[in-house]
C-alpha cells in the first residue's frame, strides 16, 4: 500500500476513534436542544408530525427558535437502530465530523492543483493535504461540535463537500449538480446557513465564473436545481412571521448595547446644542456599523481561539478552540500562503472563507461564538500545516543541531498539547461541564418513572437551570408521541411558558404544590422547605442538580 | 528635500495643536498622581525638596507610597514657575514631549530604512523605494493624529515622557552607528533617562539595549573608544535605579500587580490531578473523596497539570490580550484615563493597513526591518506580567512601531492602487473613499473627546475636588477645621496642591501615617483634617466644614454646597455642624 494512502487510513482511523469513543459519555448528558431534536425525531417517525402537531416540518418550531429541521430526519433511521438514546442523537453529527476529515484531504489536494513550479512544491504537494485533515482530526474545536449534536457540524459537511466537487467540476461539469443539491441542503441543517452559505455560492461564482468557458445544459440545470431546492426554505422562512424571531432575539441593535445607549444620550444633547456634527457621527446607523464590525473582529481575538476559557459548553477546560502550538504556525502559514505559490484564486477562496465566515455572527450579541464560525475549519487547519511544513523545511537547510533541536521542540509541543487536550476533554470535562451541560435529567426521569404511580400530579420546576424541563421528560421516558399529541402536543415554546399533559405540569412550583398526593422535581431552591425529600441528584462536582420530593402537609 | 520638510512642519503643528489645546479643562481635572507631580514639583522648585523634605531625590519619589519615578516631577519645576501651579503647568512636560516624539519619529524611521550603497542586500527594486521614501513622513502622520498618543500626550504620564527618551535612544543609536559618532553617549543617556521616567522601561530598555548591543556588534566593535565612553556614563548614571531597584520598597509594588500571585492556578491544577487519579482507580469523580499526596499522582498527570506550564499559559494570555480586535480598533483601553472608549487604540480604518504592512515588512526586508515587529513585541512583555491587561500606558513604549507598520501598508496600498487600477475613475474614488473614511474617524474620534468624552467620565479624572478645596479655602476663616472624606481617594495632595500651601509648612506640621514598606497616608496638615470617618473626627471640632460623599450626609444636616461631576451627578458636598 502506499504510504499516503496508509497515512491516510491511520488519520481516518484517529478521526472516528476521537469521535465515537465513549459518544454519548462525554459530553456527559444531552443539552436541551439535543432532547429537542431527538425527542422529534421520534414523534415525527411515530405520527408524522413534530411536538406542535405540525407534518414532517421543515423548520421546527422547537423552543420557538425554529430550527432548521434536516438534523432531525437524520436521526431517524438510526432511532430505529439505537432506540431513542443519546448514540442516536449525537450520531450524525460524529459521523459527519469523520466525513469532514475525508473531506479536508481531498479538498486541500484539490487545492493545491494549480500551484506554480517551485522547489518545494512537490513536498508541500504530498504532505499538505495528510497533515491539514490529521490537524483537523485532533482539532479541539472540530470535536468538541462532532460530539454532540450541532447541526453546524452537518452543514460544514455538506459545504466542504460541495466546494470540493464544484472544484472538481471545473474539469467535469457533471459533478456541479451533486454539488447544487449540497449547498441548497445546508440551508435545511443550519440557521446561520442562509447567510453564509449564499455568501459562499456568490464567492464562488465570481471566482470560477470564467472557469465555465461553456455554458452547458450541465451547469444550466444545477444552477436551476440549487434554486428550485432552496425555495421551500426561503418559502417557509420568510412567510411565518416567528421563524425569524430567533434572530432578533439575539441581535445587536437592542438599546442594551452600551455604544448605543451612549449614542442616544450624545444626539439628544446634540440636538439641544445644535451641534450637527454630534448629530451626524452618533447617528444609529453608524453606532450599529461599529458594533457589526467590533462582532465581526472578535472572531480573530487571539486569547479566544488559542487559550483556554470558561465556556464550558464550547470547550473542554483547559483547553482552546486551537491548540497553542498552533498559534506561531498559523501565523507562519497567513505569511506563507499570502506569498506562496499557490494560484490567485485559491488564496482567494480560502481568505474569502475566512473573511465570510463570521458575517452571520457578527450582528449577534453573543460574540465571539464558535458554533456560528464552525466554517472558520478546515481553512484554519491548512494554514497552520502550510506554517508547520514552511517551518520544517526552513529547518532542514540549518545546521544539524539546530535542525534535530527545533523538530523535537515541536514534536514535544504538540504532542503535550494533544495529551493534555485529551486528559482534559475525556477526564476533566464532565466533571466541571456537568452543569452546563444540563446533567441529571437522565437519573431524574428514571426515579419518577419508578415512583409516578403513586401521584395524582407530578409537578417540575422550569426556572432556569431547568429550564424547558418538559423535553427532558419526553425525551427520557419516550413518552409515546401519539398520546402526547393527543392530549395537545406543545402549545409554546418560549423559556417561562408552562407545560402540561396527563397528569405532568411543568413551571414553578408554588405553595399550593406541598401536598402528599404531588411528587415535586426541581432545584433544591425550588422545593418547599417542609416537603419530603426522596432523592437528590448531584452533579460531577458534588453539588446538588435535581431534588425529587413529595409534598407533606 | 523641501517639500517633505514642509509636510513634516505642518504635521508637528498639527500635532502641536491637538496636544496642547485646552490641555487644561480636558482631560476634565488631575488625577492625584499628576496632582502628586505638580505639588513634588512646586516644592522642589522652593527648596530642592520633594513634599516629605527629601533633598534632590533621584532615585524615588516616595508620594503615596508607590515610589515614583522621579524625571517627571524635575522637567515640571520650571512650567511650574512660569505658569503658575495649575493644570496647564502639570500637563506641559507630557504635551512637550508628545510633541517631540511625533519629530524625533520622522528621524528614526528614516534611519531605521536608510539604503546603505555599499550594502549588496538591497535590490534596486523601485516600487519598495517609493514605499520607504515616504514612510518616515506617514509615521509621523499617522503617529501626530493617533487617539492613543493624543490621549497619553494630554495629561501628565510618565510613560509619555519616556517613549520619547526611548525613541531618541534608538535613532541617536542607529544614527551614531552610520556615522561612528559621539552622538551614542547621548543615546545612552536618553536611554538610562528613561529608567528615571517609568517603571516599565526599566524592564524594556535593558532587554532593547542588549538586543541592540548583540545585533550590532561588529559595528560597535569598530568604535570601541566611544562605546567605552557610553558604558561607564551608562553605569554611572545607572547606579542610583539599581540601589533602589534591589530595597524591598521596590519589590513590593511588583508583587501587587503582578500574575504569579494567583493561586487559584495551583489549586485547579491540583484538583485536575487528583481526578486522573480516581478516575484511575475506578473511583469516579468522588468530589467527597480525600486528596491524596503528590507521589501517588501518576508522572503523566503530573507533567500535563503542571502549575509552571499553566503560570506561562497565564502569561501568553494576557500577552495576547493586547492584540484583542477591541482593544486595538474600536475601544481601547477599558480604563476612560487612557482611552475614550469610541474608538480604539488605533483608527479602524487603519486595521487592514497594519496587518498589510506587517506582511509586506517581512517580505521585502528592507533596512533594518526586523527590529519593528522584535520592538513591538518585546515592548509587550513587562504588561503580560501584570493582572490588568490590555494596558494602554504600561505597552505605550511599544509606540511607533505600529505606525511604522501601518504607514508601509498604506504607501503599499496606495501604490497599488496606483499601478494596478488602469481607469482614472475608480484610482480617484478609491483615494476618496480612502480619504474620507479616514477623516471620519479622525472627526469621530476628536468631536468625541472634546465635547461628549469630558462629561461621561469625569468622575474618572477625580472631578470634583477642585470645585471643593476651592470653596472650602473661600470659607477658610469661618471654621476651625476642614474634614475631607477619604472615600474618593487621597484627598490631601489636592488640599495642598489647591491651596499652593507652604511645602516647608507642610513638612514640619503634617501628621503623617506610613505603612511598613507600604502606603503613605497624611491624615492632617494645618485645618485640614483627611479621614474615612468624617463624622467622628468632625464631632471633635467647634465649628468644623465637611467634605464629603453624598450618601454619607448625616440625617437632618444640610448641604451647604453640592460639587457635582460634569455629567450632573453629585461627587462632594459640603455641610457643618455647630456642636451646642
Amino acid at each position: 500500500m502506499k504510504k499516503q494512502t496508509f497515512l491516510f487510513l491511520i488519520i481516518i482511523i484517529v478521526a472516528a476513534l476521537l469521535r465515537f469513543w465513549q459518544l454519548g459519555k462525554v459530553p456527559v448528558s444531552l443539552n436541551w436542544d439535543e432532547v429537542a431534536l431527538g425527542y422529534n425525531a421520534y414523534s415525527v417517525m411515530q405520527t408524522g408530525k413534530d411536538e406542535f402537531g405540525q407534518s414532517f416540518p421543515i423548520l421546527l418550531r422547537s423552543y420557538d427558535d425554529y430550527k432548521p429541521a434536516f438534523y432531525m430526519y437524520l436521526i431517524m433511521p438510526l432511532i430505529s437502530l439505537f432506540g431513542l438514546s443519546e448514540v442516536a442523537v449525537r450520531l450524525p453529527s460524529a459521523m459527519a465530523g469523520v466525513v469532514g476529515v475525508v473531506l479536508t484531504y481531498f479538498l486541500t489536494k484539490e487545492l493545491m492543483k494549480d500551484q506554480r513550479e517551485r522547489k518545494d512544491k512537490k513536498k508541500i504537494t504530498n504532505y499538505l493535504p495528510l497533515l491539514t485533515s490529521f490537524l483537523l482530526a485532533i482539532s479541539p474545536w472540530h470535536i468538541q461540535f462532532s460530539r454532540a449534536a450541532f447541526e453546524a457540524n452537518v452543514s460544514l459537511m455538506f459545504t466542504l463537500a460541495g466546494i470540493l466537487l464544484l472544484l472538481k467540476s471545473i474539469r467535469n461539469s457533471f459533478y456541479l449538480i451533486p454539488a447544487a443539491i449540497l449547498f441548497s441542503l445546508t440551508y435545511y441543517t443550519y440557521q446561520s446557513a442562509k447567510v453564509f452559505t449564499t455568501l459562499l455560492v456568490g464567492l464562488l461564482i465570481v471566482l470560477y465564473w470564467k472557469d465555465r468557458i461553456k455554458i452547458d445544459r450541465i451547469r444550466i440545470v444545477s444552477g436551476l436545481l440549487f434554486i428550485l431546492l432552496s425555495v421551500p426554505f426561503f418559502w417557509v422562512t420568510l412567510t411565518n412571521p416567528d421563524a425569524l424571531l430567533r434572530a432578533k432575539g439575539v441581535s445587536v441593535f437592542t438599546e442594551e448595547n452600551p455604544r448605543y445607549a451612549k449614542s442616544i444620550v450624545r444626539i439628544a444633547e446634540s440636538y439641544e446644542q445644535k451641534d450637527v456634527f454630534g448629530i451626524v457621527l452618533n447617528n444609529r446607523r453608524i453606532v450599529h456599523g461599529i458594533n457589526v464590525v467590533n462582532g465581526y473582529l472578535s472572531h480573530f481575538n487571539p486569547e479566544w481561539l488559542f487559550l483556554p476559557g470558561t465556556q464550558y459548553r464550547f470547550q473542554a477546560p483547559g483547553t482552546g478552540l486551537l491548540y497553542l502550538f498552533e498559534m506561531p504556525f498559523m501565523l507562519v502559514g497567513i505569511y506563507s500562503f499570502v506569498f506562496g505559490p499557490f494560484s490567485r484564486k485559491t488564496k482567494l477562496l480560502v481568505f474569502g472563507i475566512i473573511a465570510l465566515t463570521p458575517i452571520a455572527a457578527s450582528i449577534t450579541r453573543d460574540v465571539p461564538h464558535p458554533i456560528r464560525v464552525l466554517t472558520f475549519l478546515p481553512m484554519f487547519q491548512l494554514l497552520t500545516a502550510l506554517g508547520l511544513i514552511t517551518i520544517i523545511l526552513w529547518l532542514g537547510k540549518r545546521h544539524m543541531i539546530f535542525r534535530w533541536g527545533g523538530y523535537m521542540i515541536i514534536v514535544l509541543l504538540a504532542f503535550l498539547n494533544v495529551a493534555q487536550y485529551l486528559d482534559n476533554y475525556f477526564i476533566q470535562y464532565n466533571r466541571i461541564g456537568s452543569t452546563v451541560w444540563q446533567y441529571g435529567y437522565k437519573e431524574a426521569t428514571a426515579k419518577v418513572k419508578e415512583l409516578e404511580n403513586k401521584y395524582d400530579k407530578i409537578v417540575f420546576s422550569n426556572i432556569e437551570p431547568l429550564e424547558q424541563s418538559y423535553m427532558f421528560y419526553l425525551f427520557y421516558s419516550q413518552y409515546d408521541p401519539k398520546t402526547y399529541l393527543e392530549q395537545g402536543g406543545t402549545v409554546s415554546g418560549g423559556f417561562a411558558e408552562p407545560h402540561a399533559f396527563g397528569k405532568y405540569e411543568f413551571r414553578p412550583i408554588t405553595p399550593e404544590d406541598n401536598k402528599q398526593n404531588i411528587l415535586l422535581i426541581g432545584r433544591p431552591a425550588d422545593i418547599p422547605e417542609t416537603a419530603r425529600q426522596i432523592n437528590i441528584i448531584e452533579y460531577l462536582e458534588g453539588t446538588p442538580a435535581i431534588v425529587i420530593a413529595d409534598g407533606n402537609s | 528635500m523641501g517639500k517633505k520638510k514642509i509636510f513634516l512642519f505642518v504635521i508637528f503643528v498639527v500635532a502641536v495643536v491637538l496636544r496642547f489645546y485646552r490641555i487644561d479643562s480636558i482631560p476634565p481635572s488631575l488625577t492625584w498622581d499628576e496632582a502628586a507631580w505638580g505639588y513634588n514639583a512646586y516644592s522642589l522648585g522652593m527648596d530642592g525638596r520633594d513634599e516629605f523634605g527629601r533633598f534632590l531625590p533621584i532615585d524615588y519619589l516616595e508620594s503615596f507610597g508607590d515610589y515614583k519615578p522621579p524625571l517627571y516631577a524635575y522637567l515640571t519645576v520650571l512650567p511650574v514657575k512660569l505658569f503658575g501651579l495649575n493644570e496647564f503647568a502639570v500637563r506641559f512636560p507630557s504635551a512637550l514631549f508628545g510633541s517631540l516624539t511625533v519629530l524625533v519619529t520622522y528621524f528614526l524611521v528614516k534611519e531605521i530604512f536608510f539604503r546603505q550603497k555599499e550594502d549588496k542586500k538591497e535590490k534596486m527594486d523601485k516600487k519598495t523605494d517609493t514605499i520607504l521614501n515616504y514612510t518616515p513622513l506617514v509615521t509621523t502622520g499617522l503617529l501626530a493624529i493617533s487617539p492613543w498618543h493624543i490621549n497619553l500626550s494630554r495629561a501628565a504620564f510618565e510613560a509619555n515622557i519616556a517613549s520619547l527618551f526611548i525613541i531618541t535612544g534608538i535613532w541617536l543609536f542607529l544614527y551614531s552607528l552610520r556615522t561612528k559618532s559621539w552622538l551614542l553617549v547621548v543615546s545612552s543617556i536618553s536611554f538610562v533617562l528613561s529608567l528615571y521616567t517609568f517603571n516599565t522601561a526599566r524592564i524594556v530598555v535593558p532587554l532593547l539595549g542588549t538586543i541592540l548591543m548583540a545585533a550590532f556588534f561588529k559595528k560597535l566593535w569598530n568604535m570601541k573608544q566611544i562605546v567605552v565612553t557610553a558604558g561607564i556614563v551608562v553605569v554611572i548614571m545607572s547606579i542610583p535605579v539599581v540601589r533602589f531597584m534591589l530595597t524591598p520598597q521596590a519589590q513590593l509594588r511588583y508583587q501587587e500587580v503582578n500574575i504569579f500571585s494567583d493561586l487559584s492556578i495551583v489549586k485547579d491544577a491540583n484538583t485536575s490531578m487528583q481526578t486522573d487519579y480516581n478516575i484511575l482507580h475506578d473511583k469516579g469523580y468522588c468530589p467527597e473523596c480525600d486528596p491524596v499526596s503528590q507521589k501517588e499522582i501518576p508522572f503523566w498527570s503530573r507533567i500535563i497539570h503542571n502549575r509552571r506550564y499553566r503560570y506561562a499559559i497565564e502569561f501568553i494570555r494576557h500577552y495576547v490580550h493586547h492584540f484583542r480586535p477591541s482593544f486595538l480598533f474600536i475601544q481601547g483601553d477599558g480604563n476612560p484615563k487612557f482611552s475614550t472608549q469610541d474608538v480604539g487604540q488605533f483608527y479602524l480604518w487603519s486595521a487592514p493597513f497594519l496587518i498589510l504592512g506587517l506582511l509586506y515588512l517581512i517580505r521585502e526586508k528592507r533596512g533594518f526591518w526586523w527590529f519593528v515587529p522584535l520592538w513591538l513585541l518585546i515592548g509587550i512583555i513587562p504588561a503580560a506580567t501584570a493582572r490588568e491587561t490590555p494596558h494602554a500606558l504600561r505597552i505605550e513604549t511599544t509606540l511607533p512601531t505600529w505606525q511604522i507598520l501601518t504607514a508601509y501598508g498604506v504607501l503599499t496600498a496606495l501604490l497599488f492602487i496606483k499601478q494596478h487600477i488602469r481607469s482614472a475613475f475608480l484610482k480617484k474614488s478609491a483615494y476618496s473613499i480612502l480619504t474620507l473614511v479616514l477623516a471620519l474617524n479622525v472627526l469621530y474620534y476628536l468631536h468625541g473627546y472634546y465635547v461628549f468624552y469630558p462629561k461621561e467620565y469625569s468622575e474618572h479624572w477625580q472631578y470634583g475636588y477642585k470645585e471643593a478645596i476651592t470653596y472650602a479655602q473661600s470659607e477658610y476663616e469661618n471654621y476651625d477645621a476642614i474634614v475631607v472624606t477619604t472615600e474618593l481617594g487621597r484627598p490631601y495632595i489636592y488640599a495642598l496642591f489647591y491651596t499652593r500651601f507652604s511645602p516647608i509648612k507642610f513638612r514640619s506640621t503634617a501628621q503623617i501615617e506610613r505603612e511598613v514598606y507600604g502606603f503613605v497616608h497624611v491624615n492632617q496638615f494645618d485645618k485640614f483634617y483627611f479621614t474615612n470617618d468624617t463624622h467622628t473626627t468632625a464631632r471633635k471640632f467647634k465649628h468644623p466644614l465637611v467634605i464629603d460623599v453624598p450618601n454619607n450626609v448625616p440625617d437632618k444636616v444640610p448641604v451647604i454646597k453640592t460639587f457635582n461631576l460634569l455629567s450632573g451627578e453629585p461627587a462632594l458636598v459640603s455641610y457643618t455642624y455647630t456642636l451646642l
